[in-house]
């Protein structure tokens, strides 16, 4: 009975590291014959990540039974942050107690961290169908969001077929910045109906700031005063994080 | 004093209370040149909108407590009291405190007592304690000395002390013209100063012992150990803590909110574990013009504490309408200092208490108005107090959030809208929606 998943680097994991640790301190993975999945709510319900990292990603991938892998994200992530660019790291479990972390391809450095008990129930996923879809490089969409952090909170996101706003408003004043089809960095710019929604640039930031370099486009869905979903790669070969956020309607 | 001094202060306070002042044995001195609003009102008329004159007040109370011995050398019963400064950091002044009589003077520098005290006696508090200064580098406190030892001894008492300190001049009490200074007590260049026996503490005796231990750790077993805030504050400004050869005086004013800043943490980490509270509650209190109203809700932790300052009040002297500012934390908490200081530090720490002490997380938002009638500002023990006794008094309890605002708003002078547009949690309670709601 045991999980044994080998990376040739650590750049996913250090990824998954910064992206969950922006949602929960205490997640719980699941590993089964299929792969590694993630699913976490932050503790005021407003976003949620979703992630899925397919056994085909990895050098090595061995599950024979399901385990749920409860830990301070925290402890983990020192230890992956051990681990230099050229180590391979192989994270592997044969009970509920103990992860084993080697970090190979170099010295051969071994760690244990103790896993804890789960306190969260499973999750769903959001089940929506959403208007309007952006497809933009990761550097302009963080740009964006920064310009318009110079004022405001919040941060209000209006589409039509060609064009998009981000707009802030704030007790200082407001930014409005636009961007068309036809703007470098913007692959992408489709709607449906026109829309418009609300969203907090707290949580925009903080996992735009984890994905750091990985990814160089982000996809980008939402729907009037509905959520708003980010998606990204994770490995080659189908692995993902999608990142969800509620709305904000100040109904007043 | 110059007799020009009496003659100015006599115009402002009553006679009487001047009759034992004269020139010579006189120890106060008028610091600033009086401004003109002051004095074409003398405080009759109140040109500058207060409910009282803090100037007189300050007057009366030096008049009333400070001691008009013309001597170098005072004696007393410390509470125990020590300063330090932050002007010229880090070369500071230090020193130990005491008032010229002797008895129980502990409630003269342990604001834990002063809850309840009019403006009037947390003044003559203040300006009852006479301060021998002297001048060290920070990082005296680890190389030690005689000097520097005994005033962490003293910083040690667990009961007051008997002192003498003698000045190298006589004390000079400091009346500020500018009306918005907090109160202190006279001070001058200190000589040497003696104890009698001092009775240290044990539970601060062992943390000053112990030498590898981190000072935040330190911190945080003294207040689990059921050490007061105010004593922890002193012990670590007296350099009493953290690893041996790192430890330093730290200026009192940083040092009340570095020890708020990391008990009120501990206690957070704690209460992240705990179970929400079930109902929505409004807290009020009124204390020396100030009104506090603390909501709490159902919800994981998190914070916000906004002041709002009314005309007329000491950080909003000029303009038209109450000047608002806060500060929240959310669940991760806060990585900048607040803007609105050490006050956020202090309040945040009587709520994380109380919580825990219930066993129970929350999400806390607290309003404060300053309303004229809080002539001086008297330091963030003031909000500590304050909130700490508010949030054992009864509350209102409610199901929903749209009554509890409701009532909050209803004992608050400030509008619903003004207060939102300051809020960053009200917005977010009552505008950010859940993802649970899209499942």
């Amino acid at each position: 009975m045991s999980f044994v998943a080998k990376t040739k680097s650590p750049a996913e994991w250090k990824l998954i590291m910064n992206v969950v640790s922006t949602i929960v301190e205490e997640p719980s993975f699941e590993a089964n014959a299929e792969g590694i999945q993630f699913r976490g709510m932050d503790p005021s319900h407003v976003a949620m990540i979703d992630l899925n990292w397919p056994n085909a990603s990895f050098e090595k991938y061995e599950c024979d039974k399901e385990f749920k892998l409860t830990l301070r994200i925290e402890e983990l992530s020192k230890l992956i942050k051990r681990a230099k660019q050229n180590n391979s790291i192989s994270i592997s479990a044969e009970d509920d107690e103990y992860l084993i972390v080697k970090l190979e391809n170099g010295r051969k450095r071994e760690f244990q961290i103790r896993l804890i008990e789960s306190s969260q129930s499973p999750q769903q996923v959001p089940k929506l169908a959403l208007d309007s879809r952006i497809v933009i490089d990761k550097g302009v969409f963080e740009d964006t969001l920064n310009d318009v952090g110079a004022v405001a909170d919040h941060i209000t996101i209006e589409t039509n077929n060609d064009e998009i706003k981000f707009i802030g408003n704030g007790d200082a004043g407001k930014a409005e910045i636009t961007l068309n089809k036809s703007d470098e960095g913007v692959s992408e710019i489709s709607s449906k109906v026109e829309s418009k929604a609300t969203y907090s640039l707290q949580y925009l930031l903080s996992i735009l700031k984890a994905i750091g370099t990985t990814a160089e486009t982000i996809s980008i869905e939402y729907s009037n005063k509905m959520p708003f979903k980010i998606e990204f790669r994770l490995g080659e070969v189908g692995g993902y994080i999608n990142f969800y956020l509620a709305p904000r309607i100040d109904d007043r | 004093m110059t007799n020009k001094d009496i003659h100015s202060l006599a115009k402002v306070i009553e006679k009487k209370s001047l009759s034992h002042v004269n020139e010579s044995t006189s120890n106060i001195v008028i610091d600033e040149p009086p401004p003109e609003m002051c004095f074409s009102c003398k405080g009759t008329e109140l040109l500058c909108g207060k409910s009282r004159c803090p100037i007189i007040l300050k007057a009366e109370s030096m008049t009333r407590v400070s001691p008009t011995s013309d001597s170098n050398n005072i004696a007393g019963s410390t509470p125990p009291g020590i300063f330090v400064g932050r002007h010229g950091y880090p070369k500071v002044s230090i020193g130990p405190m005491t008032p010229n009589f002797h008895g129980d003077t502990e409630i003269l520098d342990t604001p834990e007592q002063w809850y309840g005290k009019s403006i009037d006696e947390i003044v003559d508090y203040r300006h009852s304690l006479i301060r021998g200064s002297t001048n060290v580098d920070v990082k005296q406190a680890s190389t030690g000395g005689r000097l520097v030892e005994n005033i962490q001894e003293l910083a040690m008492a667990s009961q007051p002390v008997e002192l003498e300190l003698k000045l190298t001049k006589k004390p000079q009490n400091r009346l500020s013209f500018n009306e918005n200074s907090q109160p202190f007590g006279p001070s001058a260049p200190l000589d040497h100063f003696s104890t009698g026996n001092v009775t240290v503490d044990q539970r601060i005796e062992k943390a000053y012992y112990d030498r590898d231990q981190k000072s935040a750790n330190g911190i945080v077993e003294l207040y689990d150990k059921g050490v007061l805030v105010s004593r922890i504050q002193k012990t670590l400004s007296a350099g009493n803590l953290g690893i041996g050869n790192n430890r330093k005086f730290v200026p009192t004013r940083w040092g009340i909110t570095a020890v708020d800043d990391t008990i009120s943490k501990s206690l957070i980490e704690k209460i992240k574990d705990r179970p929400t509270i079930d109902d929505f509650r409004v807290y009020v209190l009124r204390n020396l013009d100030n009104l506090y109203v603390t909501i709490l809700l159902p919800t994981q932790w998190q914070f916000e504490w906004i002041e709002a300052w009314f005309t007329n009040t000491t950080w909003n002297l000029w303009g038209k309408e109450p000047y608002i500012i806060g500060d929240h934390e959310t669940y991760y908490g806060r990585k900048k200092y607040a803007r609105v200081g050490g006050c956020y530090y202090s309040t945040r720490l009587a709520v994380a208490e109380s919580l825990l002490s219930e066993n129970k997380q929350a999400g806390a938002i607290l309003l404060r108005e300053i309303h004229p009638g809080y002539i001086l500002p008297v330091g963030v023990w003031n909000v500590r107090e304050s909130i700490r006794h508010q949030l054992k008094t009864n509350y209102e309890s409610f199901d929903n959030l749209s009554d509890t605002l409701d009532h909050a708003f209803s004992q608050l002078n400030i509008s619903k809208n003004q207060w939102l547009n300051s809020s960053y949690l009200l917005n977010h309670v009552l505008f950010q929606k859940r993802l649970t709601e899209y499942l």
